[in-house]
């Protein structure tokens, strides 16, 4: 149905692509390239691309092609996961909030709270706390977006709770969890659609800063946030390790982003199409 | 009701958020590793007794909520303790940094605007021209970009193959003040901090014209035959209330980028700062830097609300 829409959303088309296509790289790409993501190599350091070496070594030999595409398996993985426990959060509180008018100034309180830190101070101060595993980077960053998607799906049962398909379910004796789960929920998926797709843009860039600053995860592990912090050390030598993983980060980003919008286009249930790139 | 009211009530509602974030950040110091006297226990040449008596000295046995009080009183008073691993008051070390945060972000703030606004009118009055899908592209593609890959790419362009521009520091050491030094070695953390949210801040101005201008009182006036000038500046007065809230909201992204930045070009700002004492795990500095980005935050939207309110008398509810 909406499919059909988005298809022919040339933008969104394209990012699509893209993304699966950088995906797809990620998880296959490690698998058949014959180098080594971890596995230093004191022969072959910082050699430029080549034919051997399409994007060139870093400082301890490794290829960098191979890093990069591992190091996507690790970004996304990690954007995902972030949003979607940042989404179940959200609709979880949004929900109970836009349904429930004496939970709904309580978790706005604590909504705006939690929103009145800067992002980058949480990003940075719990990450020197907590250490550096991934599932800790997962639940940092996933707590620094919950606070949107809460706003969104609060906004969206404040105005669906009102309406008259609420009051058939309430009169034919619907409890209020059936009521949220099955009749309101379903229809307030758009905005939460293109907020969770976004978001997870958002969450890519959030874990790969992380790892640049040094508090997310460890060099050993290829991100590509990691792989930038190592560059720096080596702009003048070998650029082209800055190059290629910042490249990968930049196109998944504008691929989400056209995708995102595309949904936007869509879903949005004002559809004024100003913003569109058709 | 009246502005004054309105302000009155904005600043009230404020309040207990400021004593949420110092308690969150006061619990923080407390349940680290270590303790707040992780300092002192670190450090070989205090026996156990002389900890002890730190700890009696310091407070540190009475009850918690005692304690958070005394905190904040002395922290409001002004004293934010020490610093662990410099030992200077972080107050001090905190107000050094600050200025030079500040001179960045001011000044990529106004570049943004400068940029920003301009283009996106340009792209909403020429809507759906060859001029807007470019302008639109541009934005979109430079509000994907991750902002420590420019900052690398540009030193290595302007750094490192071009020389033309410093690849760090806020001014060459040992000189002579000069204000073309100063900027050479402002430009470069300025573009980058700068160019991202200009591209989501275009597209922002973009839709609000766009949507501005289908509306009524437009059609309205140009059927007068009002000539094009004042239409769009009709339009850009009824934009602009959105463009201020909406700038606000950029802040915290823009904090972001400043830390990012700051740490790419060793520019010696709060960033910088926060992105150090998180490595040494230095935490009153942490805990400064914490209120005072939050504090900032806070006031930051809370001008917003107020500007809003003034420009748009309906808003006073």
């Amino acid at each position: 149905m909406w499919i059909r829409g988005l298809a022919r959303h040339r933008a969104a088309m394209v990012g699509t692509v893209l993304l699966s296509m950088i995906a797809l790289a990620s998880v296959i790409g490690p698998i058949v390239v014959q180098y080594d993501a971890e596995r230093p190599d004191l022969e072959r350091i910082l050699q430029p691309p080549s034919g051997q070496h399409l994007f060139g070594t870093d400082e301890l030999g490794r290829d960098v092609m191979t890093r990069t595409l591992s190091g996507g398996r690790v970004s996304l993985i990690v954007g995902v996961l972030a949003m979607s426990l940042a989404l179940v959060t959200g609709i979880l509180l949004g929900s109970l909030a836009g349904y429930f008018h004496r939970l709904d100034n309580f978790v706005m309180r604590l909504t705006d709270g939690a929103q009145a830190f800067p992002p980058i101070v949480v990003l940075i101060v719990l990450g020197s706390l907590v250490g550096t595993d991934i599932s800790t980077v997962i639940l940092v960053i996933g707590a620094l977006r919950w606070m949107n998607v809460t706003r969104l799906v609060r906004a969206s049962f404040l105005q669906l709770r009102v309406k008259e398909f609420v009051e058939a379910a309430r009169a034919m004796g619907a409890s209020d969890a059936r009521i949220i789960v099955k009749h309101i929920l379903p229809n307030s998926l758009g905005p939460i659609v293109v907020a969770g797709t976004l978001g997870i843009a958002g969450a890519i860039l959030a874990e790969s800063t992380l790892s640049f600053l040094g508090f997310g995860v460890q060099p050993q592990v290829p991100t590509w946030g990691n792989m930038l912090r190592s560059a720096q050390d080596q702009l003048y030598r070998a650029p082209w390790t800055a190059v290629f993983p910042g490249l990968f980060i930049f196109l998944t980003v504008t691929s989400i982003n056209f995708l995102g919008d595309g949904l936007r286009d869509v879903l949005d249930p004002r559809r004024k199409n100003v913003n569109a790139l058709p | 009701m009246s502005l004054a009211r309105f302000l009155f009530q904005r600043v009230l509602l404020t309040t207990p958020l400021l004593v949420v974030i110092s308690l969150s950040g006061f619990l923080i110091i407390n349940a680290i590793p270590g303790g707040p006297l992780a300092a002192y226990t670190e450090n070989p040449e205090f026996r156990s007794e002389d900890l002890v008596k730190i700890a009696l000295q310091l407070g540190l046995d009475q009850p918690i909520h005692v304690r958070y009080v005394r905190w904040l009183t002395t922290f409001v008073g002004g004293d934010w303790g020490y610093s662990y691993s410099t030992k200077q008051p972080v107050v001090v070390m905190i107000g050094e940094r600050l200025k030079n945060t500040a001179l960045l972000f001011a000044l990529a703030y106004l570049t943004i605007l400068a940029v920003s606004v301009p283009i996106g009118i340009l792209a909403a009055t020429k809507a759906y021209s060859a001029t807007d899908y470019l302008i639109t592209g541009a934005a979109f593609m430079a509000l994907s970009v991750p902002t420590f890959w420019l900052g690398l790419l540009l030193i290595i362009v302007f750094s490192v193959a071009l020389r033309i521009f410093p690849a760090g520091g806020m001014a060459t050491i040992g000189a002579e003040f000069s204000l073309v030094d100063r900027l050479r070695h402002l430009i470069l953390p300025l573009l980058t901090l700068s160019f991202v949210t200009s591209g989501a801040y275009a597209r922002y101005v973009r839709s609000e014209m766009l949507e501005v201008l289908g509306q009524d009182y437009i059609r309205t006036a140009r059927a007068k035959g009002l000539p094009a000038r004042r239409v769009r500046w009709q339009a850009f007065r009824n934009a602009a209330i959105p463009f201020v809230t909406v700038a606000v909201m950029y802040i915290p992204e823009l904090m972001t980028g400043t830390v990012v930045v700051e740490t790419i070009f060793s520019w010696p700002g709060m960033g910088r700062l926060l992105w150090e004492a998180a490595l040494r795990h230095d935490y009153p500095v942490l805990m400064g830097i914490l209120v005072v980005g939050a504090t900032a935050t806070l006031f930051a939207s809370l001008l917003a609300d107020i500007l809003y309110a003034w420009l748009d008398p309906r808003i006073r509810y």
